[in-house]
Order: structure tokens, then C-alpha cells, then sequence
């Protein structure tokens, strides 16, 4: 993949934005009370609500418990959505404090400081390493993360935020999402062998 | 003495290689864009950065997902039994009311749901008026057809609808007009019991209705 195509990713974007208008529209007919917009709405977000709350969670058995009490928020308190955001800001927004609540509650930390400065110290193994292995070290590498820098990476790579979204989910300054990104980043290459470059 | 808090001068550099990330993404908005794009025609740190972000990017977007394969159809089952036992127990009205004064998620001008709520709110005092003003008369003639059927839908159309598109409605949906236009132009229909659920499903879809809504006597 060469910095020209995701370049043209880039310009690619913009055409997926209408879909956050169709949720728009959807979270109204919510708000009057109809059940099959809210089925809709959560045939959407199930995929992407699993996949974020099983990075963030670790614990398959909370997952289904956490996704059901972010969606019953949505179906209670759709006006509690200001619209000065998109509506899947809000909702992963729900989802993060409600998946914080539900891990006070096995007392696994939050955020692990140390992981700040930490840099991984696994060897690097001499031989070249296939695909399946590459994928190995980096899922390795996510499960050693903070939960609050596996959560950036998370909102970035695989549910496409922006970095301002991402500071409203998490309810944190915007200088605060970079600095995880920049330590996640920098724990996740060194998780991979000989060089990122090596990987092209 | 007074203390001035002097700022101190951001590194661009390091400010906009923080934005890489996103940058490859495509998640960055047009001035901040332009502005990584154009750092990076000229920084060799950021542009190694660049490809050592977007080999990153591709490894980690095509990592596997995580954990549970939980079923969606499982996670709607368990919820609808949760809606189900928290459905409303009040008068299928009250839950109109309630919903019809509930503020518009996103809305943007709070101003236009005040005006809303109060217009139901008159419409419900001056329907409840004219109702009460239109009884059945104690005039009727004898043998005269039994007091008319109570209202089991309550609906508003569009301003400009037309007469005879509203009378092609009423009839489509097997509905006879109780009372209306009340003072917030909306009509009291009577639909047979049967066929309410159904004529509700209809009306809503229907262009020239603003709302539809069912409407419980007593």
C-alpha cells in the first residue's frame, strides 16, 4: 500500500457520509416511540458495538450485558442526543462509560501508567515472519496496551474516528488522545520485528 | 503584581506528525488536510512516519476480531424481552401525550418543540372543548341512529391537503370522522377495532398525515 492510495482513501470518504443522516433520521422515530426503528438502529451498531467492547472489555461474558445497556440508553433517552455530534459519537460515547462501570466492577485497572513509558521489551527474533505471525505479535502487542490506548487504537483503525471524536467518547482533552496514540503506536512497531518497513 | 501566562510556541512539527494517524485514515478535515499534506511534501521524518503508518494501518485493520461472536439475533431477543417488561403500563393516550412532549433528539431549535407541545396541548383543551360542546343532542330524533362511535384515532394532515384527498383517506382506512378540525386542524377518526393497528400503519405512511395516533375513550 503505497501514501498515494491512502491518499485516494482519503478522498474516498467523503462518499460514506450519508449514512450518519439515515441514523439521524432514525433515532426520531425512536424518539416517538417506534420499536422497529430501534431494531434497525441496533442491527447497525451490534457488529461495531461487539467488536469495540470485546478490544475493550477482554471478557466475552460482559460484552452481550454492556452492548444491551448502551442500546436501552438509546431507546430511553434518545433526547438526551444534542445532534452537535454525529449520533455514532453519542452512542460509542454510552457504550465507553458504560464498559468503564462494568469493569470497576472485576476491579481490572483502567489505565495502566506505566504503559506511558513503557517501550515493549520482547526480543526480536531473527527470522522473518509470515503473515499469520505479524498478526500474532501485534494481537500480543493490543493485549499488552492500556485499555485507554488499545481503546484509541481501537476508535482509529478499526471503527474509523477522528481524533476529536474519539476525546468526546472518552471524555478526555484532545492533546491526551495523540499522546495515547503516540505510546500505542510506538508499542505496537516495536512489536513487530525487524522494522515495520520490512513488512510493505 | 499581576501574572501574565505566556504560551509557549507549539512544535508544528511534532503537532502534525501527532496526526498521521488520522491523516492516513482519512478522518482529518480539510484545513488540518492541506496542512499535514503539505508538511509532508517537504519533512522526511513525517514522510517515513507516513510509511511506517500506513504498513501499521494495514496490519491492524486486517487483525481479526477479538473475543465474542455474539449473535445478533441473541442480543435482540434479550433486549426485546427488556422492552417488553418495561412496555408502558399507563393508558396507550398518556403514552402519546408523553411521547408527542418528549424534546426531538438533535433537534436544533428548542423553540420549535415548545412551540409543538404547546399546540397539542391546545389542541388536546379545545378538542376535549368542542367534544364535550358536541354530545351527542339530547334532540335527537327517536329511532335516530345510536350516539355516534367514540374516536379511536386522532390525526392531523398536512395544511394543504386537499379535500377530497382527505375524504379518499378516511375511506381507504374504513374511517368515520368523529369530530375536527379542532383549532390545531386535527381531525377524531373511528376506525373499527379490528382494523385500528392496521389503519395506523397506513395513515402514517400516507404524505398528507403529519401524525396518527391512537386515541383511547374513557
Amino acid at each position: 500500500m503505497s501514501i498515494q492510495s491512502v491518499l485516494k482513501r482519503n478522498d474516498v470518504s467523503a462518499a460514506t457520509a450519508s449514512a450518519p443522516k439515515d441514523e439521524a433520521r432514525l433515532l426520531r422515530r425512536i424518539a416517538a416511540g417506534e420499536r422497529r426503528a430501534f431494531e434497525e438502529l441496533y442491527r447497525i451498531y451490534h457488529p461495531r458495538l461487539t467488536r469495540f467492547l470485546s478490544n475493550l472489555l477482554r471478557k466475552p461474558e460482559m460484552v452481550e450485558e454492556v452492548l444491551n445497556d448502551t442500546m436501552m440508553v438509546v431507546w430511553r433517552r434518545p433526547d438526551s442526543y444534542s445532534g452537535a455530534s454525529k449520533l455514532s459519537t453519542w452512542v460509542f460515547a454510552i457504550a465507553y462509560r458504560k464498559a468503564l462501570r462494568a469493569r470497576s466492577r472485576f476491579d481490572e485497572p483502567i489505565e495502566d501508567k506505566g504503559a506511558e513509558t513503557r517501550v515493549s521489551d520482547e526480543a526480536s527474533p531473527e527470522q522473518q515472519l509470515g503473515r499469520r505471525q505479524v498478526q500474532e505479535a501485534l494481537l500480543s502487542a493490543m493485549s499488552q496496551l492500556s485499555a485507554d490506548h488499545r481503546t484509541v487504537v481501537d476508535l482509529t483503525y478499526f471503527h474509523e474516528f477522528g481524533y476529536k471524536e474519539i476525546a468526546e467518547i472518552m471524555a478526555c482533552p484532545v492533546d491526551t488522545v495523540k499522546t495515547r496514540m503516540f505510546h500505542a503506536r510506538r508499542n505496537l512497531k516495536t512489536a513487530l520485528p525487524g522494522g515495520l518497513t520490512d513488512w510493505l | 503584581m499581576t501574572r501574565r501566562i505566556i504560551p509557549l510556541p507549539r512544535d508544528h512539527h511534532r503537532d502534525l506528525k501527532a496526526l498521521l494517524p488520522w491523516y492516513a485514515a482519512g478522518r482529518l478535515e480539510g484545513a488540518e488536510q492541506a496542512e499535514v499534506r503539505a508538511h509532508l511534501d517537504h519533512c522526511a521524518e513525517c514522510q517515513a512516519d507516513m510509511r511506517e503508518e500506513v504498513v501499521l494501518a494495514a496490519h491492524l485493520t486486517a487483525l481479526p476480531a477479538s473475543g465474542s461472536s455474539f449473535d445478533v439475533e441473541q442480543g435482540w431477543a434479550a433486549i426485546s424481552r427488556q422492552l417488553e417488561r418495561e412496555a408502558p403500563k399507563g393508558s396507550p393516550l398518556k403514552a402519546w401525550i408523553k411521547r408527542i412532549l418528549a424534546p426531538r433528539p438533535g433537534a436544533e431549535t428548542p423553540w420549535l418543540r415548545w412551540a409543538v407541545a404547546a399546540q397539542f396541548c391546545l389542541m388536546l383543551v379545545m378538542g376535549g372543548a368542542i367534544w364535550r360542546i358536541e354530545q351527542p343532542a339530547r334532540y335527537h330524533a327517536l329511532g335516530s341512529a345510536p350516539a355516534s362511535r367514540a374516536a379511536n384515532i386522532v390525526v392531523i394532515f398536512r395544511p394543504e391537503t386537499p379535500e377530497k384527498d382527505l375524504r379518499a383517506i378516511l375511506k381507504s382506512n374504513d374511517a368515520r370522522l368523529v369530530d375536527g378540525p379542532t383549532e390545531a386542524d386535527a381531525y377524531l377518526l373511528y376506525v373499527p377495532s379490528a382494523g385500528r393497528p392496521a389503519a395506523l400503519v397506513k395513515l402514517r405512511r400516507q404524505t398528507q398525515v403529519v401524525l396518527a395516533e391512537p386515541v383511547d375513550a374513557g
